[in-house]
């Protein structure tokens, strides 16, 4: 990746947590819970969007894999 | 089995897949392996319902991180590898009766964070080199589990209509020093008739070379190679147009409309794409309200599509059932 572009996406980024705090403040953050199927092989994330409860439950067992 | 097959004809791979056959096809009501898991139900492959949406691996891949060894062995005219690679299944919501279109714009611009974040994992991956993110809709496009959902694929290769588009765009870039997708849309907005729905970050509009009747493309405002370069405005305004744009095929005959949806960000080989932006094409079948338009031997055989109507006509028919998204 060559500099300009790196601080591009940089730049991006920054964006992207600062602006559009009303659409943020409506759907919320996103939260993602990464867990072991029935299977015990396969991978599935729950994502979750601003609920503080479902964040809660998110944070909890976010590290399970 | 599964492996990856070399075909000299087109310099091309095909993935052979048996596993495939046997996968889930129109369950009887009630097992749906995409809704969440019932209390004292059949177990389904979503086993809690506290989500908004889900993502998980296909229990019927044909690409796998860990792939078995190739079952045939190679020889110079036909190479062989191991078919590696990831396919993701990505369910749009816990409702079973619903589809992307009656979503609400809220709800879309929440998969446009997880598409995001998805594509943002899987381009890290070494063995990947595409993430192709996409949805096939309805029966008359092969869907066999009514569920909204739509499928990702990491391929190990830059898959060849992604090779051939990306070659068109470095060669425009050399011949003009514009993006081929820059200079599209600047074209096709001095023109105007074939512009579907535009807001401050996206375009949508049935180009002037569509394959089908109904073929709809979107494409960024400001260059932008893939999802990862968008901000959360510009994920909720795509959110927006795609809502306007599956509400005005709803509308078009008064069904859920059937498509194939195809999106296309940059390869993830780590090469330069500055000359390429990223875009999204849906292929709808249905030409008129009872016809459907097949691949038949010009298109399948040669390659050659022939579209029976005219984009601008097309275009004007979406365009007046484009309704504002708040």
């Amino acid at each position: 990746m060559t500099r300009a572009k790196f601080i591009k996406r940089l730049l991006i980024k920054i964006q992207m947590e600062t602006q559009e705090k009303s659409i943020e403040t409506k759907v919320g953050a996103m939260h993602k819970r990464r867990e072991k199927m029935g299977d015990g092989e396969r991978c599935i994330i729950f994502y979750t969007f601003g609920d503080e409860k479902k964040m809660e439950k998110a944070n909890e067992v976010k590290e399970n894999v | 089995m599964s492996e990856l097959r070399w075909n000299p004809l087109y310099g091309e791979w095909t993935v052979t897949a048996t596993h495939r056959q046997d996968r889930t096809f129109f369950p009887p009501p009630g097992y749906c392996p995409l809704c969440p898991t019932q209390p004292e139900g059949f177990p389904t492959e979503v086993a809690a319902a506290d989500y908004d949406i889900v993502v998980f691996q296909n229990k019927f891949p044909s690409l796998q991180p860990a792939p078995p060894a190739p079952a045939i062995e190679p020889s110079e005219l036909y190479p062989v590898r191991p078919a590696q690679g990831v396919c993701e299944v990505v369910v749009y919501t816990p409702e079973h009766n619903s589809s992307l279109a009656r979503q609400p714009v809220e709800q879309i611009y929440k998969l446009m964070q997880v598409w995001q974040d998805r594509f943002a994992d899987l381009d890290k991956l070494d063995f990947v080199e595409y993430v192709f993110i996409f949805e096939n809709k309805g029966e008359a496009v092969g869907v066999t589990l009514p569920h909204p959902h739509g499928q990702i694929y990491a391929y190990p290769f830059v898959p060849p209509r992604m090779e051939r588009k990306v070659k068109q765009c470095r060669r425009h870039k050399a011949k003009t020093s514009e993006n081929l997708i820059a200079s599209i849309l600047a074209d096709e907005r001095k023109d105007s008739r074939r512009i579907v729905a535009e807001n401050e970050s996206f375009t949508a509009l049935i180009p002037f070379f569509a394959r089908y009747p109904y073929e709809l493309h979107v494409y960024p405002n400001h260059h932008a190679e893939a999802l990862t370069d968008f901000s959360l405005k510009e994920l909720r305004d795509l959110a927006a147009i795609f809502k306007q744009i599956l509400t005005a095929f709803d509308k078009l005959f008064d069904v859920s409309f059937p498509y194939i949806m195809s999106m296309f960000n940059r390869p993830s080989d780590g090469a330069d794409y500055d000359s390429f932006d990223f875009h999204i094409e849906f292929y709808p079948p249905m030409r008129t309200e009872t016809k459907l338009k097949f691949l038949a031997g010009s298109e399948a055989g040669a390659g050659m599509f022939i579209n029976d109507t005219l984009p601008e006509e097309k275009a004007a028919e979406l365009r007046k059932l484009i309704v504002p998204v708040l």
